[in-house]
């Protein structure tokens, strides 16, 4: 269905149950992949991805129809993880460094990977990166989204975004190379 | 081994349980149709829509009113114009302070009399000065 006809039907109380449900259908792969990437935990993952669209559900009348659908709920999710990610800092009073060694032991014990070395080692270097730079490095090199979109869901210039990026892969590459040379 | 990004294969690491995602969808149906029904309920019934705001309100003033208020401690003066009249000339009767005592501590100009008949007229200078006179004779009168 496309979104243009879910969001009328999303608006009408005898057909909004039924809406919401084929908008979960839709786009529940793409908004839990990109929570996943930044926690790395799937139940933290699966908590922020139905509070998620519980958020879109109630702030349905509210969305506004000029923005497209996808980028108001991937801006929702967007700022999910960011607000999880503070919180678990604030939580525990942990510096920087702290949540990223949680994630990176969460990469190293969890039974939920499938992936060889140098896959493990690209995650532990992502998680090097300030969240707002991982978020946009995932959004470009995985989800492969134009700057364009990136910009709606982050409220960032397109400039800005493309020096974020390659400032990234720049990092990334450079921390590739020192761990393969140990 | 490459130390490109580019080089390097693409791939999603990140497994998840099986059938997660034919689950997800009635999960977070019934969340949403739970709220949904409990925000009704909230809206719907007009007490819970009006009352309830009212009554905090309410509950907030009393507390303000009632809890809140920072009394100043009384001065003595306060404290002594609260005792009985009588209690106290009784008070002063049986204690050994001395009637120029009680006048030595008090600021006659400070202090308001009250008198109960306020029609009679009270002595001016030119009267106490007759009256002197008048006690002069007396005394005169009985030296003689």
């Amino acid at each position: 269905m496309e979104d243009k006809e879910l969001l009328e039907k999303l608006r009408k109380e005898e057909t909004r149950n039924f809406a919401f449900n084929q908008l979960v259908r839709k786009y529940q792969e793409r908004i839990y992949w990109h929570i996943r990437k930044m926690v790395i935990d799937h139940d933290d993952a699966d908590d922020i991805v139905q509070d998620v669209f519980i958020k879109v559900y109630r702030a349905i009348d509210k969305f506004r129809a000029d923005a497209q659908l996808f980028t108001w709920i991937y801006r929702i999710a967007t700022n999910e993880c960011l607000t999880f990610l503070n919180k678990k800092r604030r939580r525990f009073f942990l510096p920087i460094g702290d949540v990223e060694g949680e994630l990176k032991n969460k990469l190293d014990t969890s039974s939920d990977l499938d992936g060889d070395q140098i896959q493990l080692k690209l995650q532990k270097a992502l998680l090097k990166l300030p969240d707002k730079q991982r978020l946009v490095f995932n959004m470009k090199y995985y989800d492969e989204m134009k700057y364009e979109e990136i910009a709606e869901i982050t409220d960032t210039s397109v400039g800005a975004l493309k020096a974020s990026y390659h400032h990234a892969v720049k990092k990334i590459e450079d921390l590739l190379k020192m761990e393969l040379n140990h | 081994m490459s130390r490109k990004l580019d080089d390097i294969e693409k791939k999603n690491i990140y497994k998840i349980p099986e059938g997660y995602f034919d689950k997800l969808p009635g999960i977070i149906q019934s969340r949403a149709v739970e709220e949904s029904k409990k925000s009704s309920l909230f809206s719907s019934i007009p007490v819970f829509k009006y009352a309830i705001p009212a009554l905090l309100v309410v509950i907030l003033a009393g507390y303000y009113a009632f809890f809140d208020t920072q009394e100043q401690p009384k001065s003595a003066i306060e404290l002594l114009a609260e005792v009985d009249t009588d209690e106290l000339v009784e008070y002063l009767a049986y204690s050994e302070i001395t009637t120029e005592e009680i006048l030595a501590n008090i600021e006659l100009h400070e202090v308001d009399f009250e008198f109960e008949n306020e029609e009679v007229d009270l002595l001016n200078d030119s009267d106490l000065e007759d009256l002197d006179h008048v006690l002069d004779e007396f005394l005169e009168i009985n030296e003689l």
